[in-house]
């Protein structure tokens, strides 16, 4: 029983809900502590209120020193009250009581935000923000019969194509595009002398159509700025590539 | 009429109050002892809501970070309960957080002319805060409604410019078991004491802590 305010959100389920979402959380984040109080012991109420302090601060579009060092001790005093989870037995005791990830990742935030801004709403939760790669699109990729297992196969192959990519840029394999590979290759054997010297190699053959012949005066410019330019890859489908779900995204998600 | 239409017998007086208050704010009688101004006939315009518009870049917002919401004052809403919101006014532009705040609730928003000039303004239900510190294990302020030595609930008039946006109470339920037949629209009205619910957004966890 809450009076009624603008972005209060009912829960008209009450309980078994048959899905939880974020938003959810965040709904009852507003009014989940005055609820609780007087229920459950103090130190527990102080968590939460440690905890919602935190989230509160973390969700700022901007932060200051002194938001950040409430930011610190909102974490402090959460990492002080969670102990009443061990005493009345909520939580095991030993080395693995609160071993939670994403609670442990909450150490980070105050290095991090300092490192590289506010995260401004990002979801720390690798299940939701990668739901839509992992889940989502493969089973629009499917044919909804037993998608389970070609779901599991999309994913398997499109982790193999970002390995393999990763593979091939560290052997560099990237650089350039097809013309400047033969280029360098048909160079290569011509410092070895494996050619005659009838046969002559890319570069000189391309001066010489453009001497002669301005008709191919294209296509030799191209082929000049394909050698030169060994910065960047030129072919066309590189940009999908990228887009595929790639390691080191994955892990430096992990690791906030 | 007014006063008797929203039951509020002591309106006129009240909007006396505010105008000599008004007036002589203003620096236009300073010196002499302000009348009382003849606010008998002053034709009143009234209205069920107020839009307030505050710069709230940390939530869902618009352009440039400026969000609005709509405060309701209104004897029927949605065709059912009367609703009446309550809001934060500023105390003191000194004071961080709740200390440069007060908590109220609106009964009535109307405006009128005096002298040319027009005042929208409001009729207000003080809350005060229980202690000078939030409270220790919740972290989140507590206010009662204020009575007068008559038992009274205090209002007062206040102008509209003086409000700073909505504020969300919860009532401090306690730990006995609430009556089953009582709905949340009486929320504000049964309840001895309520929290200032500073998590509702992030704008209110700004400035009510």
């Amino acid at each position: 029983m809450v009076p009624l305010y603008p972005n209060l959100r009912c829960f008209p389920e009450g309980r078994r809900f048959k899905q939880w979402m974020g938003d959810d959380s965040k709904a009852l984040m507003k009014v989940y502590l005055p609820a609780v109080e007087g229920h459950v012991p103090p130190a527990m109420v102080r968590t939460l209120s440690a905890f919602l302090d935190f989230c509160n601060y973390a969700r700022r579009n901007s932060l200051n020193e002194s938001a950040l060092d409430s930011l610190q001790r909102a974490l402090d005093r959460f990492h002080h009250y969670r102990c009443i989870f061990q005493e009345t037995g909520v939580r095991g005791h030993g080395p693995k009581a609160f071993s939670l990830p994403r609670q442990h990742s909450m150490t980070h935030y105050h290095h991090l935000i300092q490192e590289f801004g506010a995260p401004n709403g990002l979801c720390s939760s690798i299940t939701e923000s990668k739901h839509i790669k992992a889940v989502k699109k493969p089973w629009r990729r499917s044919n909804r019969f037993q998608p389970l297992g070609q779901m599991l196969i999309i994913n398997q192959r499109l982790d193999k194509l970002a390995a393999m990519r990763v593979d091939f840029e560290s052997r560099g394999m990237l650089k350039g595009s097809v013309l400047s590979a033969s280029a360098q290759a048909l160079e290569h054997q011509r410092r070895q002398g494996l050619i005659g010297d009838d046969p002559v190699d890319a570069r000189s053959h391309a001066t010489q159509v453009s001497n002669g012949n301005n008709n191919n005066h294209n296509d030799d410019n191209a082929e000049d700025n394909d050698i030169e330019h060994e910065d960047g890859p030129h072919v066309l489908n590189y940009v999908r590539l990228a887009k595929t779900p790639g390691m080191p995204s994955i892990l430096f998600l992990c690791s906030f | 009429m007014l006063a008797h239409h929203v039951l509020q017998p002591d309106l006129p007086l009240l909007v006396a109050h505010f105008l000599c208050f008004q007036l002589t704010r203003d620096g236009a009688n300073t010196d002499t002892a302000a009348p009382q101004p003849d606010i008998s006939d002053l034709p009143v315009s009234v209205f069920h809501s107020a839009v307030a518009t505050f710069y709230a870049p940390s939530d869902l917002s618009g352009l440039g970070g400026m969000h609005s919401e709509c405060i309701r004052s209104t004897p029927c809403w949605r065709k059912g309960h009367a609703r009446y919101d309550t809001v934060f006014l500023e105390k003191d532009q000194n004071e961080l957080g709740m200390k440069g705040l007060h908590v109220g609730r609106v009964f009535l928003f109307f405006s009128f002319t005096h002298n040319g000039i027009k005042y929208p303004s409001a009729l207000i239900q003080w809350y005060v805060p229980v202690s000078d510190e939030a409270d220790e294990d919740t972290g989140l302020w507590v206010v009662e409604p204020e009575h007068d030595a008559n038992g009274q609930r205090r209002m007062d008039v206040v102008h509209v410019h003086s409000i700073l946006r909505g504020a969300h109470l919860i009532p401090v339920y306690g730990r006995d078991r609430l009556p089953i037949d009582i709905q949340h629209t009486d929320a504000l009205d049964i309840f001895n004491a309520y929290y200032v619910n500073k998590y509702i957004d992030h704008h209110a966890f700004e400035i009510a802590f």
